[in-house]
């Protein structure tokens, strides 16, 4: 049979849940949380971090922690939207080829270049 | 009344006998399933039974988990709530008054102790990161610090105590983060 999984993205939150027989169970978090923050961070060290711990450290790496990007997916750079966000947030939005909002984030041994095109 | 009785009762037989012709004619359409099909079908309920009991192991394991996890976890709301009273009584002692006489002091340090072992008893370890770098998963950065004697990277200051409960982050350690 198969399994049934929803994923609700959200803006500043996220959460998973599955069907189990006929009732809907949101799956907890490392932490035993049933919502996760929708942040993602990239450390100097080459880190990936996901949810609490990217949240935890962003005052420490303003530039490379990424939150509310759902805000600009499916918009152009040239969108009111996205120029409002850009001065708002600490890390850099960018203009792809295409005019699509790329958000960029860049690690200190600059050996890689983050560029999260639209999804 | 009678006479309508009779006729519901002729109703139902005329309609039995139509759904028993209609269970013969389908039986002559569909005919006996053939050997190979018979196989197929038992070849078919015997993946259904063995999936079926791999659910239901599984189903099995996950409940065995979830109370075990009840057990440990059960008390973490609780526990949050009586985090404050120890940040009191840490706040306390820092900033007794003039008037505090040794004995206050101690009395206070003693209620601390035995509230501390409380909590250990039920799995709940402080986090105080003294010299230590700092790791987002147990640490909340708060603000950066410049400190020449340290190093990047590393925690300054801590401002409040981290707790964890059997190793789940029950309140990360608010601290700040050296950068020169």
């Amino acid at each position: 049979m198969s399994k049934i999984i929803g994923i609700d993205l959200g803006t500043t939150n996220s959460c998973v849940a599955v069907i189990e027989g006929q009732q809907q169970k949101v799956i907890e978090n490392a932490e035993g949380g049933r919502t996760t923050p929708s942040v993602i961070a990239y450390t100097d060290n080459d880190e990936v971090l996901v949810g609490l711990p990217a949240k935890r450290q962003a005052v420490t790496n303003p530039e490379n922690t990424l939150y509310a990007i759902k805000r600009l997916i499916g918009r152009t750079f040239d969108d009111e939207v996205v120029s409002k966000d850009a001065d708002m947030v600490p890390y850099k939005i960018i203009k792809a080829d295409n005019g699509d909002a790329w958000v960029q984030a860049v690690t200190k041994n600059l050996l890689r270049l983050k560029l999260l095109q639209k999804f | 009344m009678p006479k309508d009785k009779k006729n519901n009762k002729l109703d139902v037989e005329d309609k039995a006998d139509t759904s028993s012709e209609n269970i013969t004619e389908e039986s002559e359409n569909i005919g006996t399933p053939s050997y190979e099909e018979l196989i197929d079908k038992n070849e078919d309920l015997e993946k259904s039974l063995l999936r079926a009991n791999a659910d239901l192991d599984n189903a099995l394991k996950r409940s065995a988990n979830e109370v075990e996890k009840a057990h440990k976890y059960g008390v973490e709301k609780l526990l949050i709530e009586l985090l404050p009273v120890i940040d009191n009584l840490e706040h306390a002692l820092n900033n007794l008054s003039k008037k505090a006489t040794k004995d206050d002091k101690e009395g206070i340090e003693l209620t601390l102790k035995s509230f501390e072992s409380a909590l250990d008893k039920f799995g709940m370890i402080p986090i105080y990161p003294v010299n230590e770098e700092f790791n987002p998963e147990k640490h909340e950065a708060v603000t950066m610090e410049k400190d020449e004697n340290k190093k990047d990277g590393s925690i300054g200051n801590i401002f409040q105590r981290g707790w964890e409960l059997h190793s789940r982050i029950v309140r990360p350690a608010r601290v700040t983060v050296i950068k020169n």
